[in-house]
């Protein structure tokens, strides 16, 4: 297995510059597997959000979203690979669910603005697996800037400094307009004559 | 971007040059001289060949056919009689060195559906490939294929332990696996010239079960009425069939020695071989509904000759462009009308990327029905979301129909299936609120459990695939499919005292397949797309949207404990 395929789950990750340092720095230390690390660092927020959570000060809310991170950053440090599927969707749960929480303390008039937003990055990050299955390369990585954690850091301030629901909407309207002009463009791009991997776009065929 | 973006390659001719060899017997004549109502099967098979754009077709046959088989084809072929199979690698290995565009290799008695061989040849996904069938066929070598990969072939001399497919005895070779294939043919020759005694033994085995499986009866023309993809295996070890070699039918004795003779000749079985153990990448093309048979005797010509006769090749081809894999409502409830509005658009010159933005645009109009909120609202979306998943159907199926792949189609189709789901989501919970039922917190979690389960699909089939795509493979002297050293482990794996807990209840889950209801209810357990529109549809026109997302939340979340419990299984084993 060559060191880049073996990489390929950790970009979906979408780790920016901190969660790959916390990964360098602390990964290696934690003796804990990594999809065990990872549920760990999801598991404090999933509780919190999944009992309403609506009464919570902010220095607990960081707490809690701070445990998160460096949790799951670790757990992409950890030189073991096995089970490494399962942090990408624990990561994007992690990240999905700090919006949605944070859009709930605002208020119930904030959901719908986590929904705009939530369903902006989906788009990119379904455009990452499709992308990497039907033109064989992955999105570029500034895409994907200033990373989950980053992402989620930004949220919080946001709450913190009462600009939401408009940061949202504002935030799912720019990243909106930024993944689709991105995937367009790649794919006029692709369109004219870079020759693609023929086998990349290999269906899961269930087939004999 | 509505024309299906095509490789360069097929500017230029499809295949270059076309090896059909022809030395196979059917008593002493070749069986590619067999008369069909159109004239002899070599004939058809080149003039299939020529149609779908082969530059130069060469034809190998004995030297003492080669007046009959001259008179067969006219100036249609070069004919070229290098009197042994020896002589012959040694002729495709210089040809495969001298040849600049992609190469095929054919039996020259072969009775198949010209659509079919169109699959494997202009299909610009299949740069090296072979005609695939199900794994019932029993005049076909073996092979294994996992993730759209050949990682092991049957020939006369070799063999194939988990054999899931065969090879139909047509292989294509792009020209970047040409070097690798005259490599392999002259290390063949070789071989051949000199045959081991552990390839003269596989031979003699290969023989006692074939005579086994005649004496157990069956379709010996290679045509099994359709693949039954699910079959259960066969068990064909004669060690299992205990059944007695009997005395055969003299058509099956025939049959039976005709293919024997055509054993140590069978030069494409072998030049196969030599790809998949020099781990060349080679995608098995199907043949899914469509006809394929080798008629190796006078009798089984006639018979070919009927079935054919009999068969509507445009209606099997359709039938061909339904996924196999698709879930229990699209199979059940869309697919057997989609396929006559895919046959409609193709015919009214309609591309699949047009049919995909129209699903698109029905899907909108769903969602914007469903944000009225009120009952009208919702009957009207719940239908129109189910006109938008028959027209997301179509679009594939007339791409397979009308073979107008293209990889900014697959990708766009994709995307804009997710798009569509959401928009709705985000319909209902809008229309909720105007009823004075907010229901965002719920929609937000669906939204979040639908995005979380896919991207768990994704990193898990892509760390399985990175695993699979290089296989050590033995080396050509081999006949076993696997290494040496990997046979001790194999014997303990076999060993049902020895094998895991883990093992044990993926064997019995496995088993359960054979049941046909039960291998439906599986597929429905992983809530794929179909089921969920169906669910949307059903549960917003009758109810709420609160209703909706509750039952989205409740079989979503068990659709992920069901599949990450199988892969955690699958990773203990």
């Amino acid at each position: 297995m060559s060191a880049a395929a073996d990489d390929l789950p950790r970009g979906f990750r979408e780790d920016g510059p901190p969660a790959r340092a916390l990964a360098r720095l602390l990964g290696p230390r934690i003796p804990l597997p990594g999809p065990a690390l990872a549920l760990v660092g999801a598991l404090p927020l999933l509780a919190v959000a999944a009992v309403g959570g609506a009464d919570v000060s902010l220095p607990v809310v960081a707490a809690v979203l701070a445990w998160a991170v460096v949790a799951e950053s670790a757990a992409g440090g950890r030189p073991d690979r096995k089970g490494v599927w399962i942090e990408p969707p624990l990561v994007r749960l992690t990240e999905y669910v700090a919006y949605v929480w944070l859009a709930a303390l605002e208020g119930s008039h904030a959901l719908p603005s986590a929904f705009a937003l939530i369903a902006a990055l989906a788009f990119h990050n379904y455009d990452m697996a499709y992308r990497l299955r039907h033109q064989g390369a992955m999105p570029p990585a500034w895409l994907s800037m200033p990373g989950w954690e980053g992402r989620v850091a930004i949220a919080f301030v946001l709450l913190a400094a009462g600009a939401l629901p408009a940061g949202f909407y504002v935030a799912a309207g720019v990243l909106g307009v930024v993944f689709v002009v991105e995937a367009t463009r790649s794919w006029i791009v692709a369109g004219r004559g870079a020759e693609a991997d023929p086998h990349a776009d290999e269906q899961e065929v269930d087939e004999p | 971007m509505s024309a299906p973006t095509r490789p360069a390659a097929t500017s230029a001719a499809p295949v270059d040059v076309a090896v059909v060899v022809a030395t196979a017997p059917a008593g002493d004549v070749p069986a590619a001289l067999a008369r069909l109502d159109d004239g002899a099967v070599l004939a058809r098979l080149v003039g299939q060949l020529t149609r779908l754009g082969v530059r130069r077709a060469i034809v190998f046959t004995r030297p003492e056919w080669e007046r009959d088989v001259q008179a067969a084809l006219g100036s249609a072929a070069e004919i070229r009689t290098p009197g042994s199979p020896v002589d012959e690698l040694r002729a495709i290995a210089e040809l495969a060195r001298t040849t600049a565009g992609p190469m095929l290799f054919t039996y020259a008695d072969i009775v198949t559906h010209e659509s079919a061989l169109e699959g494997l040849i202009t299909d610009p996904k299949a740069n090296t490939g072979i005609l695939a069938g199900g794994r019932r066929r029993h005049v076909a070598f073996r092979v294994q294929a996992r993730r759209g990969r050949v990682i092991a072939a049957a020939t006369p001399y070799h063999t194939v332990r988990r054999h899931n497919a065969t090879f139909l005895g047509v292989l294509r070779v792009a020209p970047t696996e040409l070097p690798m294939l005259a490599d392999a043919a002259d290390r063949l020759a070789k071989l051949v010239a000199d045959v081991p005694a552990a390839w003269q033994d596989e031979l003699t085995r290969k023989g006692t079960r074939w005579r086994l499986l005649m004496g157990r009866g069956g379709p010996f023309d290679g045509d099994a009425e359709g693949d039954d993809f699910a079959a259960p295996d066969d068990s064909e070890d004669p060690e299992n069939t205990g059944g007695s070699a009997g005395a055969l039918s003299p058509e099956h004795e025939e049959l039976l020695a005709n293919r024997l003779a055509a054993a140590p000749l069978d030069t494409v079985a072998l030049l196969l071989l030599g790809l998949v153990r020099a781990n060349a990448p080679i995608q098995p093309v199907y043949l899914r509904r469509l006809f394929w048979s080798r008629p190796l005797s006078p009798a089984a010509a006639a018979r070919t000759q009927s079935r054919i006769a009999a068969l509507d090749e445009d209606r099997l081809l359709l039938d061909s462009a339904v996924k196999s894999s698709d879930g229990f409502f699209t199979t059940f409830f869309v697919s057997p009308y989609s396929r006559y509005l895919a046959r409609w658009a193709a015919r009214r010159g309609l591309t699949p990327n047009q049919i995909t933005l129209a699903s698109l645009v029905i899907g909108i109009l769903a969602a914007a029905a469903f944000a009225v909120g009120e009952r009208w609202g919702l009957v009207v979306g719940a239908v129109l979301l189910q006109v938008a998943f028959t027209t997301d159907c179509v679009d594939g199926q007339l791409a397979r129909y009308t073979r107008q792949f293209s990889k900014f189609g697959a990708w766009l189709d994709s995307i804009l299936d997710r798009a569509k789901e959401y928009l709705v989501f985000a319909g209902l919970a809008i229309g909720a609120d105007r009823v004075g039922d907010p229901v965002w917190l719920l929609a937000c979690s669906a939204l979040v459990l639908q995005v979380v389960r896919h991207t768990s699909d994704f990193s898990h089939a892509f760390v399985q695939r990175s695993g699979t795509g290089m296989v050590r493979q033995p080396p050509l002297e081999q006949p076993l499919d696997h290494l040496g050293a990997a046979s001790g482990e194999r014997r303990v794996a076999l060993d049902p005292r020895r094998r895991s807990l883990a093992a044990r209840i993926l064997k019995l889950w496995s088993r359960l397949d054979d049941v046909r209801i039960v291998r439906w209810l599986k597929r429905m357990a992983a809530f794929p797309i179909g089921e969920r529109f169906a669910v949307i549809s059903i549960t917003a026109a009758l109810f709420t949207p609160r209703v909706t997302f509750i039952t989205l939340l409740a079989w979503g979340g068990f659709a992920v404990a069901y599949t990450q419990s199988g892969r955690i299984l699958r990773a203990l084993r």
